[in-house]
């Protein structure tokens, strides 16, 4: 039986402006990551797709633009799960509530019938069960405006992000195959 | 001394559009309802002209991300009739099989997500998760099969890119249909069992008759075709529709209202209208259970709109694996066509309810007209009279609860303005009470 972990990157966006920000993280990394079959790439409009995409898969990263939060980071990692316990039942969760606050505009994103990025990982802990691991790429934005084209802060942000998330997945690999 | 009451929903949020309720009672008499639209006006219908005619299908179907079939599905039909284009019976086949992929996703979606909440006095779908996971996840496996029917056949779940004016771009192979048949054969009996749970539920006794209107085909249940019925007695071709509604402008909605031109009369489309005039032409295992479960037609309580989605998602997905089983790939995929001045229209079931296209084309293969009347757009002058019944029984409670009273009223219609999911914020502004003068929440 083989011990491969199954890996799914989603990059969440829009043509929009910053809102670009994950899908050029996910497609940078698409492009770097095409020889490994453990890792499946993905991008979506909206955060609902990601509940038909979870069979098999153990580690989720999903990528996504949220607004300038105050720090010198231009975009942040976040481990939903270690941050959430190891059980998350519904929206009124107290740390379900803390994460929305901790990741802010991330959940202004709405998708379909307002089911935003927090809203679908909580509901996919309570019906189909999360992946063994999740974690968040925020990648700051500033300009979400219809026909805007991405900034080169943003650019240049969703590019040292999708790095950093590449440098991660070698090493996991490394440490699998040494 | 009378008492003026104003409940405000500031926004019922997202979706295809942007939408609030007011409602000002004084006393114990409703003044004023009115369901808001005031998302700006989108002119879709303006910017289709001298676009070119192949562009349509792909334009219109980014008026909804729910249920961009529908768009699709009216525009190469209506295009396809000015065209003077009758596309054969296996391309007709798969463009039914794409609508059961769209029944499919947006029943599934709004009957667990965003209706089903509302019977269990639950804020989301979330928390109903936590009550019933078996039964949502089924909720949402359904809605998966859909997605990926319509990956499958439209190219992506959302805004599929395969349908073209005479056919599709490309017709799928017989073995990436037949990979679908396992999940379907599932879907069949899991609809089964959403149907009869959500027909357990505790429904408000809420009998409403009204006008309902929907297609109606002699042989099959209605989606891509058939004539204009309705529960008085109409029968026309689609042909005849803009003589027999009208839309209006109302100062309270940029989303035009839709009336019966006759006496300018309120109408209502969706899931409880079609099953209402077409029962009978369900799939055997549709009327099974609709017999099994006791659901009585005609049936003008709203809320029981849940029940017709379920039916219509067995009844999906029991026409969509008949098709998948007997598929054999054909060619050409799309019918050639010589462009031409004409006019065509068509009308198509939503999944929540009829809509209707007209376009008109000049002889190089232009757009000079459209027209586009959406479900929504039908039964908002509806809903707002099914409000003035339903407050009666809820206008004694708080605010509050009156305001999430209505929306589950409004819910039940799974209007794209609605987006269902407590989406409030409520202000509330009395005159003359005793609760007090004005309170924010």
């Amino acid at each position: 039986m083989s011990d491969t972990k199954r890996i799914l990157i989603m990059g969440l966006g829009s043509p929009h402006g910053d809102d670009q920000a994950g899908w050029l993280t996910v497609r940078r990394i698409a492009d770097r990551c095409d020889q490994r079959a453990d890792i499946v790439v993905r991008t979506a409009v909206i955060p609902m797709d990601l509940l038909d995409w979870l069979d098999d898969i153990d580690i989720l990263h999903v990528c996504d633009a949220c607004q300038r939060m105050p720090s010198n980071d231009r975009y942040h990692r976040i481990d939903w799960k270690s941050r959430q316990g190891s059980t998350v039942r519904n929206d009124n969760h107290p740390s379900v509530i803390s994460a929305g606050r901790e990741m802010n505009l991330l959940t202004q994103r709405r998708g379909s019938h307002d089911f935003g990025l927090v809203e679908v990982l909580a509901l996919a802990e309570a019906t189909c069960g999360l992946p063994e691991f999740v974690t968040i790429w925020a990648i700051e934005g500033s300009g979400f405006q219809p026909g805007d084209e991405i900034s080169e802060v943003t650019r240049t942000a969703a590019v040292d992000c999708a790095d950093k998330l590449l440098t991660e997945l070698q090493a996991d690999q490394c440490m699998k195959n040494p | 001394m009378s008492e003026t009451r104003s409940i405000r929903v500031e926004a019922l949020t997202r979706v295809e559009g942007e939408g609030g309720l007011h409602i000002r009672l004084n006393g114990s008499e409703i003044e004023d309802v009115q369901l808001s639209i005031y998302e700006p006006p989108r002119f879709f219908e303006g910017f289709l002209r001298g676009r070119p005619l192949e562009d349509v299908p792909d334009i219109t179907a980014r008026i909804c991300g729910i249920c961009p079939v529908a768009y699709q599905m009216s525009a190469v039909h209506a295009l396809e009739s000015a065209l003077g284009v009758s596309p054969g019976p296996e391309i007709r086949r798969l463009r039914r099989l794409l609508y059961c992929g769209e029944w499919i996703e947006s029943h599934g979606l709004h009957m667990h997500l965003l209706q089903a909440p509302d019977f269990f006095g639950a804020a989301s779908g979330i928390e109903l998760a936590a009550r019933f996971p078996k039964e949502v996840n089924r909720g949402l496996q359904l809605k998966k099969h859909g997605n990926t029917l319509l990956e499958v056949l439209g190219g992506r779940a959302i805004h599929p890119v395969n349908v073209a004016v005479g056919g599709f771009y490309k017709a799928p192979s017989r073995d990436q249909l037949q990979d679908l048949i396992p999940s379907f054969e599932w879907g069949l009996q899991a609809a089964i069992d959403a149907t009869r749970w959500v027909a357990g539920f505790d429904f408000p006794d809420f009998e409403q008759p009204c006008e309902m209107v929907s297609l109606q085909h002699p042989d099959e249940y209605p989606m891509n075709e058939g004539r204009v019925v309705s529960v008085s007695g109409l029968s026309v071709d689609v042909a005849d529709y803009e003589r027999e509604f009208v839309e209006s402008h109302v100062a309270h909605s940029t989303a035009l209202h839709s009336l019966r031109t006759a006496d300018q009369s309120s109408y209502h489309v969706g899931p409880l209208a079609r099953i209402n005039l077409n029962r009978d032409r369900l799939c055997d295992n549709a009327k099974r259970i609709a017999d099994e479960i006791g659901f009585e037609t005609p049936c003008f309580n709203r809320f029981k709109a849940i029940i017709a989605r379920g039916l219509e998602v067995i009844h999906a997905f029991d026409e969509g694996l008949a098709i998948l089983k007997d598929y054999q790939p054909f060619r050409p995929s799309r019918l050639p066509y010589s462009y031409r001045n004409g006019e065509g229209c068509a009308a198509t079931e939503a999944p929540r309810g009829l809509i209707y296209h007209r376009y008109r084309i000049t002889d190089d293969g232009k757009i000079a007209e459209a027209k586009i009347v959406p479900p929504t757009s039908q039964n908002q002058r509806q809903i707002e009279l099914d409000l003035i019944q339903w407050l009666p029984r809820v206008m004694g409670e708080s605010d509050q609860r009156t305001a999430d009273e209505c929306e589950r009223l409004i819910r039940s219609y799974d209007p794209c303005i609605s987006c269902s999911t407590h989406f409030l914020k409520l202000t509330v502004d009395r005159q003359s009470d005793e609760r007090g003068p004005k309170v924010s929440l």
